[in-house]
């Protein structure tokens, strides 16, 4: 049996002092570890790992002024319960309602989600369609800097941090109440799934006009982001059935789904569209 | 590294690997083998145990994170009168077949009686706490039958779990 070498730092600057030690080395972020540790023994041999368990300063849900604050160590569950969330940010509720059971909520960690940077990430599509930031911990400088979602993913699972480097808020701002959201989410089934299509909408309506719209897909691009063509089509119109259409051809221009495992290609084309129709249908069309 | 918790109510010391599983060190080194490894990623509910008051898949759960951690398995239940009406129940309505899920579908019981707390869940809302278990034999009609039966009686779990 391998042994790993694993850190577990109490505080940012404990881990920026334990840095130089490990710089070398691939580093691994250890959160929650549901995903971590189904494969575990597959891991490079050398990879050190950073247990965030300990670190307090990643914990914690706070409203600050016209934001939200979310420590990435928030575990789904810890946020799906948070009385400022339920309050707040409702789409993100719908979201990790969807996601995976009861046992793996109380263990999966948001940060752990974004850290993934998967396109399927279920927290991904409400964050960037909140508009929301990540504030970002380099070891080596012991400095933090935000970065926007665009910024942040840069390829199926790849993010842009450098080794070592570690996700330490998550600033959502506060969606104005005359916001109208929409999550939803299709799989195989209801629980414990991956997602084929996702969709997140944020939208401002007056007099069945919309003001603004904000859009994003999961599963159906390399990277979680907004659909800005569609978007801009869909902004200062009014809904019809004809400008339902004509946004899912411009939605199936701006996706690029692949066939995999979970799904084909075409299936997820169609998917993302249908939810497209289902969100302007349901959040536009009716009152809430 | 030495790891202090609480397993059961008893106090318990043992060396572990900082990744070694929950599931792991509950069957082979501490011999309490009521929990069972199904899938091993989390996806079945066969190894779930509660930590901290909280239902957990206990193959998901490395060691380093148990330091004066409280686990409560289902070797931990036999002396409470909730497990014998738990039991009793799955018995009456055939929710046991080859019974191999059952340790982890009485964890998710006590969370949703816990979850209940006297008043009585849709089936709605009784599936979506069992979404973390799978059974293959009894196709979960019997089980929330179980359930349903526990829920219309009342059952105290005590103040352990809760705290």
């Amino acid at each position: 049996m391998n042994k790993k070498k694993i850190f577990s730092p109490k505080t940012l600057t404990e881990y920026h002092e334990l840095y130089s030690k490990i710089e070398n080395s691939k580093i691994i972020i250890f959160a929650g570890g549901t995903d971590l540790m189904v494969g575990k023994e597959e891991l490079p041999e050398d990879a050190v790992f950073v247990s965030l368990s300990e670190l307090e300063e990643l914990k914690g849900i706070e409203k600050k002024g016209d934001t939200i604050i979310i420590g990435p160590s928030s575990t789904l569950n810890e946020i799906l319960h948070s009385p400022v969330i339920q309050e707040e940010l409702l789409i993100l509720i719908q979201a990790i309602r969807t996601m995976a059971s009861e046992q793996v909520r109380n263990r999966a960690t948001i940060g752990g989600n974004i850290g993934n940077a998967s396109p399927a990430g279920d927290t991904i599509t409400p964050l960037v369609v909140l508009g929301a930031s990540l504030t970002i911990f380099s070891p080596r400088t012991a400095t933090e800097r935000n970065i926007s979602f665009s910024e942040y993913f840069c390829g199926p699972c790849a993010n842009t941090l450098d080794n070592g480097e570690l996700i330490t808020k998550i600033i959502i701002p506060i969606p104005l109440k005359k916001m109208k959201c929409y999550f939803r989410k299709v799989g195989q089934r209801n629980a414990m799934t991956i997602t084929k299509a996702s969709l997140s909408c944020f939208a401002e309506i007056d007099n069945d006009e919309i003001l603004d719209i904000r859009l994003a897909a999961g599963s159906v691009s390399p990277t979680v982001r907004r659909l800005i063509k569609t978007e801009e089509f869909l902004k200062h119109k009014t809904i019809s059935e004809r400008t339902v259409e004509e946004a899912k051809r411009i939605l199936e221009k701006e996706i690029s789904p692949i066939t995999d495992i979970r799904s084909t290609k075409a299936f997820r084309e169609l998917l993302t569209k249908n939810l497209l129709g289902d969100c302007l249908r349901s959040i536009l069309l009716y009152e809430q | 590294m030495n790891i202090k918790c609480n397993i059961n109510g008893k106090s318990v010391s043992f060396e572990a690997e900082p990744l070694d599983r929950l599931l792991d060190i509950l069957r082979d080194t501490l011999g309490l083998t009521g929990t069972k490894e199904g899938c091993g990623e989390g996806e079945c509910g066969a190894c779930t145990v509660f930590m901290n008051n909280k239902l957990v898949n206990s193959c998901l759960v490395p060691a380093m994170h148990l330091q004066d951690a409280d686990i409560v398995t289902i070797d931990g239940l036999r002396d409470f009168d909730f497990f014998t009406s738990i039991t009793q129940s799955y018995e009456e309505n055939g929710a046991v077949q080859c019974g191999f899920c059952t340790p982890g579908f009485i964890m998710s019981t006590i969370e949703l009686l816990r979850k209940s707390n006297g008043k009585v869940l849709t089936d709605d809302e009784v599936k979506s706490v069992f979404a973390g278990n799978i059974c293959r034999c009894t196709g979960y009609d019997k089980i929330i039958k179980a359930v349903r039966q526990l829920l219309h009686t009342n059952i105290e779990i005590p103040k352990r779990f809760y705290e």
